[in-house]
């Protein structure tokens, strides 16, 4: 029986691995300074862009891959990638949805993402971004009226530089890790907001990315500021084609809360994940980042993490005003030969701080599920709170489940907990189940349910309901 | 010049003097591989992931030498033992800087087969029994590597089959020096089957200058056999410890240790366990109190390597004054260990603000009928319950007493070798400087008070 469950799972087909026939420009292969004055004059960014992006280059040729994680790869080749690709037609942004390639409407259609403004019931402003170009953002002109900015990065780097150049690359330098130092030199697109002070932002603000070019990586970079009193919610979602080579995709995340703002950011990452031997797929190296600058602000994560062939992410928070809040709400899937080393730093620096952490991971298969924290608690940082919960669950005897947290407390008037579980579904809660009449299959369903409901509610109702439909369909029936 | 070419040195002087206390070929041989791999991975930095918050580059400034002659058992380190033990009788072994005095040792029984690690070598122990442990000198701790190249003496215990050892055996690590040295000895315990003891390792030093004191205890601990070994450092002043302990469990074998640290200057215990047989049981327990100018590092590895074990582990630590504390609990659950069991706990008191702990309590965990669970805290005395007993005229002094008695005592009451229990109650009080109401009995004064 759980062979047979266990088949199931692992046969069950990745929906969105179709790919898009359109005419792609790329840059060439490989990487050095004319890569990116490639980049930089094809972006048409101001001068001051190149010589950030030359710095970080020089920067990350000094810099050494990271090996800590708990995943293991064959090495990268970092020359045999091309750094820049555009579908052909999209040499400007087209000004509204009747100039964009029908090919690609149909792609982002057949991904569920409505582009289409007409499609208003949906309530979701979009930011589409295909491999290295944003192709369209929706709902531009109404968040306008509130002075709300939502365009790609790109557009912000011409028409916003003052704000740009004030917070890009103050929550992740480019001297921040190796990833961020290549994402910070090379990329080429990613969504942009910025919400002016004292407004609640009227809809929940998305970017969904797509890689569709092959050898090629996506390098997008994100940037959220929040101004005092300013509330935001922004979700973000990935998908790749089906691909037998290993693509690399290494983002930066920055958020910026000010006075009293929140900053709401929900992930739902379903790259390719390799298929069930393990071939092909994506490498995700991400650095995610946020910082609650200004007082009593808030900045919550969460994140449904199903893809990918190897997951690198630690979305976190620095704590710098007082009074403010950190969360992360992890759900992490593993099945097949997937790897995820994934977590979060919370570091308290300002008084009164608050954090919680919720890690839910799910082993199947032959794949390996790390959660990797760290809390710290700086010396001023009094009163500071912090609570922390990882729990995994392992489906299958041939995956693993590991939990490396690391705690640094500095004064004494801070509360730390960490605490951490790891099981299989229990006989005891089957048969439970089972006595009263509820299918295995239901059971599991339930039990896994009520496993990852803490991160769920935290989701917003749009993606909630993606999230749990991937739930269902990377664990149906996993458990013997 | 730095430690590492110090020993390179070393190599071609004294290390010769060293080998030749040894006629057997194979293990001169052993020795000089073992320098070789310290040599190549050096003093560990805060870049090894296992040292990360372990910084002892500081060792490459102190002048070290080795020492390879045989002391006296001086009377301080000989009356540490003899003040808790009140007369009752006991198994004592001295070892004074790395070597076994012999003439001081009191056996209490002829059950107890001594002898020292050379002369076992010499009559046929194998070098394999050491590679046996190979699991665990993995890349990360250079100091195994060095204490198996530079080891001058230790003893080799066996615990005969079906004989239970109810008076404890104590051995005592004492360091005394004038100058900066490095004193390494390798001690081997085995219990064969259906056997118990119950072993107290206690280290004492009298040194006026830097000591590293870096210990190797390999245990064995046969099919059916129970061990408790309590291990003490306190006070310790001048002494750089690196206490590793390696023990191997067999088929339905139990394993109950107590750490205790108090008030020590730099301690660094490494406590390697790995399960060879179904069905073991192994409870780790550690109390440490930290103070301004104290370190202490708990690193621990629990490996369940086969199925049906049980892991208990429970580390509670009090930091006062810039005093700075580590834990790492690695539990390590193999592919086919299902039926696991594992518990580990690691709680700090901080009762100042410049006092410092890192925690790290890990899981790897590759079989999936386990139940694993590790919890971690940090916190300060609870004002609210400081507060309810003083509002019912209790002390402040006492208040914080009970408290701080009801956070450690659950570890104390563990440990079962009496005279040890109560000299580490009196010694607890005495730090946290509190009234003698720390005893466990006497909380039922406090009521008869107020």
């Amino acid at each position: 029986m759980e062979n047979e469950i266990l088949k199931e799972v692992t046969e069950s087909e990745y929906k969105y691995g179709f790919i898009t026939q359109i005419e792609q420009e790329y840059a060439p292969k490989g990487l050095n300074e004319d890569i990116i004055r490639f980049i930089w004059e094809k972006k048409k960014e101001p001068p001051f862009m190149l010589e950030w992006r030359l710095r970080a280059f020089r920067h990350w040729q000094s810099m050494q891959e990271p090996h800590w994680a708990k995943v293991q790869y064959p090495p990268i080749d970092y020359q045999d990638i091309h750094y820049y690709a555009a579908p052909k037609k999209h040499q400007e942004k087209p000004k509204s949805l009747e100039e964009v390639d029908p090919e690609i409407l149909k792609t982002f259609e057949k991904l569920g993402i409505p582009l289409r403004e007409r499609e208003r019931l949906a309530g979701v402003a979009v930011d589409a971004v295909l491999d290295s170009v944003s192709v369209a953002t929706t709902f531009k002109e109404k968040l306008e009226e509130l002075g709300i900015i939502f365009c790609s990065i790109n557009e912000a780097i011409r028409n916003y530089p003052d704000l740009v150049q004030k917070y890009l690359g103050t929550v992740v330098p480019y001297t921040d890790n190796f990833f961020a130092a290549l994402n910070s030199a090379v990329f080429s697109d990613g969504s942009f907001v910025y919400i002016p002070k004292g407004v609640r932002c009227p809809m929940e603000l998305s970017t969904y990315f797509r890689i569709n070019a092959s050898e090629t990586g996506q390098f997008e970079r994100t940037l959220i500021i929040a101004d005092e009193g300013s509330y935001v919610s922004y979700l973000e979602g990935c998908t790749a084609p089906i691909r037998d080579e290993n693509q690399l995709h290494a983002a930066v995340v920055e958020l910026i809360a000010l006075k009293n703002a929140e900053i709401k950011y929900s992930t739902v990452q379903n790259w390719f994940p390799g298929d069930k031997q393990g071939k092909g797929g994506i490498y995700n190296f991400v650095t995610k980042r946020g910082i609650c600058l200004g007082e009593n602000s808030k900045i919550s994560w969460t994140q449904v993490e199903t893809g990918s062939a190897i997951t690198w992410k630690y979305p976190s928070c620095i704590l710098k005003g007082d009074n403010s809040t950190g969360e992360f709400y992890s759900i992490a899937v593993t099945n097949n030969y997937q790897q995820a080393d994934t977590g979060t730093k919370m570091i308290h620096i300002g008084k009164n701080t608050k954090s919680r952490i919720v890690s839910k991971g799910i082993a199947a298969g032959y794949s390996n599920n790390s959660y990797r924290g760290l809390v710290q608690i700086s010396k001023k940082a009094a009163n500071a709170r912090n609570f922390s919960q990882c729990d995994s669950l392992l489906l299958g005897d041939k995956c693993g489940a590991h939990t490396f947290p690391y705690i640094d407390v500095q004064n004494n008037n801070s509360i730390v907990e960490h605490e951490a579980t790891t099981s299989k579904i229990s006989e005891e809660i089957m048969f439970y189940c089972n006595q009263r009449g509820i299918s295995k299959e239901d059971a599991i369903e339930l039990i896994v349910n009520g496993f990852t409901r803490e991160v769920l509610n935290n989701l917003p109702m749009e993606f909630a309901v993606e999230a749990q439909k991937l739930l269902a369909v990377s664990l149906e029936g996993s458990v013997g | 010049m730095s430690l590492i070419n110090k020993i390179d040195e070393l190599l071609h002087s004294e290390f010769n003097i060293l080998s030749s206390s040894f006629s057997n070929k194979e293990i001169i041989e052993f020795r000089r591989n073992n320098l070789e791999k310290f040599l190549k991975l050096g003093i560990p930095t805060f870049k090894n992931e296992d040292w990360k918050y372990t910084n002892m580059t500081f060792l490459n400034d102190i002048p070290f030498s080795f020492s390879f002659e045989r002391p006296q058992l001086t009377q301080i380190v000989a009356d540490s033992v003899l003040s808790f033990l009140n007369g009752s009788p006991s198994t004592i072994l001295p070892i004074f800087n790395g070597k076994f005095i012999e003439g001081s040792a009191v056996l209490a029984s002829d059950n107890l087969l001594v002898t020292t690690i050379n002369s076992a070598f010499e009559n046929g122990l194998s070098k394999e029994a050491i590679d046996d442990y190979n699991k665990f000198y993995n890349n990360s701790n250079p100091f195994i590597y060095l204490n198996f190249a530079m080891f001058t003496e230790g003893l080799y215990i066996t615990v005969p089959s079906n004989t239970n050892f109810v008076q404890p055996i104590i051995i005592i690590l004492g360091y005394s020096s004038e100058t900066p040295f490095i004193s390494s000895s390798f001690n081997f315990i085995k219990l064969e089957e259906n056997s118990s003891a119950n072993i107290t390792v206690i280290f004492v030093n009298e040194s006026n200058s830097k000591v590293l004191g870096n210990e190797t205890l390999n245990i064995n601990v046969g099919k059916n056999s129970n061990l408790e070994l309590n291990i003490l450092q306190t006070d310790l002043k001048n002494l750089i410890t690196v206490n590793n302990v390696n023990v191997q469990l067999s088929q339905n074998s139990s394993f109950d240790s107590n750490t205790i640290t108090l008030h020590s200057e730099f301690v660094r215990n490494n406590l390697n366990i790995a399960f060879e047989g179904q069905y073991g049981s192994v409870k780790l327990n550690g109390i440490y109190f930290v103070d301004t100018g104290n370190f202490v590092d708990n690193h621990t590895l629990i490996m369940h390597d086969n199925p049906n074990c049980i892991s208990d582990e429970n580390f509670r630590g009090i930091l006062e004054g810039r005093g700075k504390a580590v834990f790492t609990g690695k539990i390590y659950v193999e592919r086919d260990a299902q039926k696991t069991n594992a518990y580990q706990s690691n709680k700090n008191i901080l009762l100042s603000d410049e006092a410092r702990i890192h925690t790290r309590p890990q899981l790897e965990i590759y079989a999936d009928d386990v139940k694993c669970t590790h919890g971690a805290t940090a916190g300060y005395l609870d004002q609210d319950m400081l507060f309810y007993l003083k509002s019912r005229g209790v002390s402040h002094i006492k208040a914080k007493s009970l408290l701080l008695n009801s956070f450690v005592s659950e570890n104390i009451e563990k440990i079962k070798f009496n005279e040890l229990r109560d000299f580490i109650k009196q010694k607890l009080a005495e730090k946290l400087n509190l009234q003698d109401i720390f005893f466990c009995d006497s909380i039922l004064n406090v009521s008869k008070d107020s």
